[in-house]
């Protein structure tokens, strides 16, 4: 027997064995096997029930337990259950189904977990644990935990790291590589003949054994490609470190899908096993929160990190709180839920109404003040005990929603409301290590808990979003509304708070005011903050001051003001800005950089008259650079346009830029599909022939030239919501020139226009 | 006058060999239906644009409500009472008042449309005259890609199964659904029901509805200008459109108007904060 200290690093089902690899102290990697069958429960009619268990043994799918009892998630009382071990975990996801359909009256539960989430929940250990193993001939005799999924200074393992990259085209029916790149520690080697690539890779890994490789598109394209590469030339490409050869369906092309009312597009995966393979272009929380981020996720919602990675934020907060079911011993219903009870239509007038929003004042201010509410929702699901087995619960009757009257459960404390208080209490804890980092100077902490309490963030808003989503395990639609409901008279009672000390209201959205009183002392703030939370009982804390803020209206009607449509700067010169261009997606980062730096320039005013003494020095750069863009200065990679794409190319139809970019990919034999993203140049705006005015960047060649109108007419849209407060506005309509762009002269204007800039009338 | 229009709009006849699914039976008269309700037993179906469900059932509310109580089983989240009591107030109904006698569930699994039909219908209202029952967008979930289509297959027939045994209670039953894909086969339980089947189409010109196959002479009139010309509401609401417009209904902005809109996917509220807004370039 052999005993050894370190993390672990990964797990996964094969055959009735779950295959665990661990990252040892010293640098070892160490593959141990541990027997495991997974373990679910059958309910409904006895007759139909015991049938059932009669076929699923009598195929061998999986073995009876026995009778039992487990928790009803939706009563609270005890339940008779058949318990089962499935046998052939791997198959599971399709036989369940069709034993489902077989005995449609037999109700599942815990059935359809994953078997690494099973076996995490049963042996209560999770991905990245640090733990002591003792082990003997490749057997895991035992696995003792050495810290804790709610500690938040647990180590991570040090892994090596490896960039994959290449270059290449999906175009045509057989993909092609040019070059391929491996970048490790920084030594970086190139293959450019397609015959040395796999032999080179495969060399280079096996030399490095790296723990880790990380693309930015290894999903979609990397991967498909050498794998059909090594199919071609019958080379043995094994990028595994796992010994054994395993599973694998090669695909070079995802697939579009209808799903609940929205089209998604779901790329192919390719992990690794025993090594990981991350793609940041197929997982939000690397992108957003990188490793660190990754890591909490993985380690909260036991689920191993190569597949967390790939799924949404819900599913990290759903497996929180099936961890927490199943722990307990509670039921976990599939494919059952609730349905929503009759309610009037006038009923209906009143829940379903979202968060309590004021329309802003439009205009710009000073001295704004901004209170939000600290993870309002998650807040009110944890100390409310909004759950969806709490909300008109059998037991109790109090009506005790605001406003919609529903009775929130007094007997029993609601499974979501638990799950989220830990969470909530972790990220406190985070915020105030992070705080404690930026007073010490210390930069590498500050971004491990940033981004560990920024993954956490997401979890949190992605919880309420689940509450009312559809097809969540865990959803209800009452309770979704009852969050709402709470959340609009928490804003109703902040706001008569706020008036009887002398505030007004500029707007409120959702769980954050501004607020403004003439001649305010910045020592009253604490005190109002505390009666906010005092009388709602929710945390709220002071966002910033601002030194100014400007809440624009509506583009289509300049009348109209638009919740979350500002930019302003704190006094300390941060700037906060929502809804504008250089937040937008589809905007060309040339533009938004543009925005950006007029807004950056901008957080220097003192207050409003200093923004507006800044109007110079904005025009100025405005013409610099549309000079820049006139004269093709700017490179191409910084106008391309980025939108993605509601249905499949060939279905645009209409002249607008992106119908125009879709139908050009679908001409071309672009392999796109609805969900993914189109990017592309605009060429030749007013172009007669369509086909003309805009390039997508994949068949953009030597002749491919930006249009400088089109793009002028962007930055002056941006620019225009700058120059908004100053009362200024640049013409953006299509300057008339016939002449070749490129010797356009600098004006713009229209004819009778005495000058560029007009007056903005309010 | 109104009354007329709305009534007859319940018994719409596809005539034309173009109509996708012929009529089993044709009502006996035209007058019958402007009175009231469809007789017990009958039940009709209607294909139409998803979005307007809300507003066509708005205009047959004069009709379904004589004396009844509506019960709606929203498969496709469309159900929106602005638009809904507005379409009523055209007619002459009070938009207030009506809301009470209308009642919703929402489903958004076929799992939970099932347990719904099964465990739910006919609902127990304190009224004398039979209920109306209206599934709003029956097709919408059974097109989940996500879930085998034997399974959706399964439910999709145990659901009508219920809803042909409904049509012998003094339940009356309306169902909508949009165009169905190719897979005629699948579908066949859904094409298949109603005493009266018809199709409610987008016209050419924006906001305009014609009904399809509905061929008879002076009523074709009657009917196009209810769902047209005639019909300020329709007119308003673009094809595929949400909603209504201009409504004494909708509270104003500054009361809280819905931040995380109806229909759509409801968002974390971050996702609303850091929203963009305005037009494409
Ligand atoms: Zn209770």
């Amino acid at each position: 027997m052999s005993t050894t200290t370190g993390w672990l690093f990964d797990l996964y089902a094969r055959g009735n064995e779950m295959v665990l690899w661990f990252a040892e102290e010293g640098g070892g990697r160490l593959r141990l096997v541990d027997p495991f069958e997974p373990r679910a429960f059958l309910g409904g009619p006895a007759e139909d029930a015991a049938a059932c268990l009669r076929e699923l043994g009598r195929r061998g799918d999986a073995a009876p337990e026995g009778w039992t009892e487990r928790t009803d998630f939706w009563t609270g009382r005890p339940r008779p259950v058949a318990s089962i071990r499935v046998l052939r975990a791997e198959s599971w996801t399709r036989t369940l189904p069709r034993h489902a359909e077989r005995f449609p009256r037999v109700a599942w539960y815990n059935a359809d977990l994953l078997p690494e989430q099973c076996y995490c929940f049963e042996r209560d250990v999770y991905p990245l644990m640090r733990c002591r193993v003792e082990h003997e001939a490749g057997r895991l005799l035992s696995l003792a935990p050495e810290d804790g999924r709610w500690a938040v200074d647990y180590a991570a393992p040090p892994l090596r790291t490896a960039e994959l990259s290449g270059e290449g085209s999906l175009l045509g029916s057989r993909p092609r590589l040019r070059s391929l790149t491996l970048a490790h520690e920084g030594r970086t080697v190139t293959w450019d003949e397609p015959g040395e690539m796999l032999g080179g890779l495969q060399r280079a890994l096996d030399e490095l054994d790296p723990d880790v490789i990380l693309t930015s598109g290894g999903d979609s394209f990397l991967f498909p490609v050498l794998f059909a590469l090594a199919e071609r030339t019958k080379f043995p490409f094994r990028p595994d470190r796992d010994p054994l050869p395993q599973p694998r369906e090669v695909r070079t092309d995802g697939r579009s899908f209808f799903s609940y009312g929205r089209i998604l597009y779901q790329a192919p995966e390719y992990p690794l096993f025993g090594r990981w393979h991350l793609d940041r272009k197929n997982s939000f929380t690397l992108a957003h929160d990188g490793m660190e981020g990754l890591f909490e996720v993985a380690r909260l919602a036991r689920i191993p990190v190569q597949r967390i990675a790939r799924r949404s934020i819900g599913t990290g907060i759903s497996s929180i709180q099936l961890g927490m079911a199943w722990r307990e011993g509670i039921l976990i219903p599939w494919k059952k839920t609730a349905p929503e009870a009759w309610k009037s239509a006038r009923q209906l007038l009143k829940s379903d109404r979202g968060g309590l929003v004021y329309a802003p004042e439009t205009g710009f201010y000073e001295n704004v003040v901004e209170l939000d509410f600290v993870a309002m929702y998650p807040s009110i699901m944890s100390r409310f005990n909004v759950s969806p087995e709490t909300v008109n619960c059998p037991c109790c009757r109090n009506e005790r929603v605001p406003e919609i009257g529903y009775t929130i459960c007094e007997r029993r404390a609601g499974l979501v409301s638990r799950a989220l208080r830990p969470i909530i209490e972790k990220r406190v804890h985070y915020k105030a290590l992070r705080a404690e980092a930026a007073r010490t100077g210390d930069k590498g902490a500050y971004g491990r808990f940033h981004a560990r309490q920024d993954a956490l963030k997401w979890m949190l808003v992605c919880c309420f979003g689940y509450l009312g989503y559809r097809n969540a395990r865990f959803g209800r639609i009452e309770a979704h509304e009852a969050v709402s409901a709470w959340s609009r008279e928490m804003i109703l009672r902040t706001r008569e708070i706020c008036e009887a000390r002398g505030w007004h209201m500029l707007h409120s959205n959702v769980d954050c005011v501004w607020i403004v009183k003439p001649d305010f002392r910045e020592e009253e703030i604490p005190a109002l903050s505390e009666e906010i939370a005092s009388e709602t009982d929710l945390p709220i804390a002071l966002e910033g001051i601002y030194k100014w803020l400007a809440f624009l209206p509506s583009r289509q009607v300049p009348d109209r003001p638009v919740p979350t449509r500002y930019f302003g700067a704190f006094r300390d010169g941060t700037l906060k800005y929502r809804g504008i261009e250089c937040r937008r997606s589809d905007y060309p980062v040339y533009i938004k950089s543009a925005q950006l730096a007029l807004l950056e320039h901008a957080a220097t005013a003192p207050d409003a008259a200093g923004y507006r003494t800044m109007v110079p020095d904005f025009l100025a750069k405005i013409e610099e650079w549309e000079r820049q863009l006139r004269e093709g200065e700017v490179p191409m990679e910084q106008l391309v346009i980025r939108q993605s794409l509601s249905q499949d190319p060939e279905d645009y139809t209409g002249h607008g830029a992106q119908s125009l970019a879709a139908r050009q990919a679908a001409q071309a034999g672009l392999n796109l599909h609805a969900g993914e993203t189109l990017s592309y140049i605009l060429t030749s705006a007013g172009d007669r022939d369509r086909s003309r005015r805009v390039r997508l960047t994949a068949l953009a060649d030597a002749d491919t030239s930006p249009d400088p109108r089109a793009y002028i007419r962007l930055l002056r849209r941006a620019a225009n919501t700058v120059l908004w407060p100053a009362g200024v506005t640049l013409d953006e309509t299509d300057p008339p020139p016939r002449k070749k762009p490129r010797r356009s002269s600098a004006t713009t204007r229209r004819p009778g226009q005495p000058d560029l800039f007009e007056q903005h009338h309010r | 006058m109104l009354l007329t229009r709305a009534a007859c709009f319940a018994f719409i006849s596809p005539m034309s060999s173009a109509s996708p699914h012929p009529l089993p039976q044709r009502p006996s008269s035209l007058r019958d239906a402007a009175t009231s309700a469809p007789p017990a037993g009958s039940s009709l179906s209607l294909e139409m644009p998803r979005r307007a469900a809300s507003a066509v059932l708005g205009g047959l509310a004069r009709a379904f409500l004589h004396e009844r109580e509506l019960y709606c089983v929203d498969g496709a989240n469309v159900f929106d009472p602005y638009a809904f009591s507005q379409a009523a107030r055209v007619r002459g109904l009070s938009g207030e008042r009506i809301l009470d006698r209308v009642f919703v569930t929402r489903t958004f699994t076929i799992h939970q449309l099932q347990a719904v039909v099964e465990e739910m219908l006919p609902p127990r209202g304190g009224e004398a005259s039979g209920p109306v029952v209206a599934m709003l967008g029956l097709d919408h979930l059974f097109r989940e890609e996500t879930l085998r289509a034997a399974e959706r297959g399964r439910v999709l027939a145990a659901v009508m199964a219920r809803l042909r045994g409904l049509e012998r209670t003094d339940t009356r039953l309306l169902v909508t659904y949009e165009r169905p894909p190719p897979r005629e086969r699948f579908w066949r339980p859904m094409l298949e029901f109603g005493t009266v089947r018809s199709a409610v189409r987008p016209g050419t010109a924006k906001g305009e509805f014609t009904i399809e196959g509905y061929g008879n002479g002076t009523d074709s009139t009657d009917i196009q200008h209810l769902l047209a010309g005639g019909d300020r509401l329709l007119e308003a609401l673009p094809p595929g459109a949400e909603g209504g417009a201009e409504d004494g209904l909708r509270p104003p902005v500054h009361q809280g108007a819905p931040a995380h809109g109806r229909g759509g996917e409801r968002s974390p509220p971050d996702s609303i904060r850091c929203g963009a807004d305005g037009d494409p370039p």
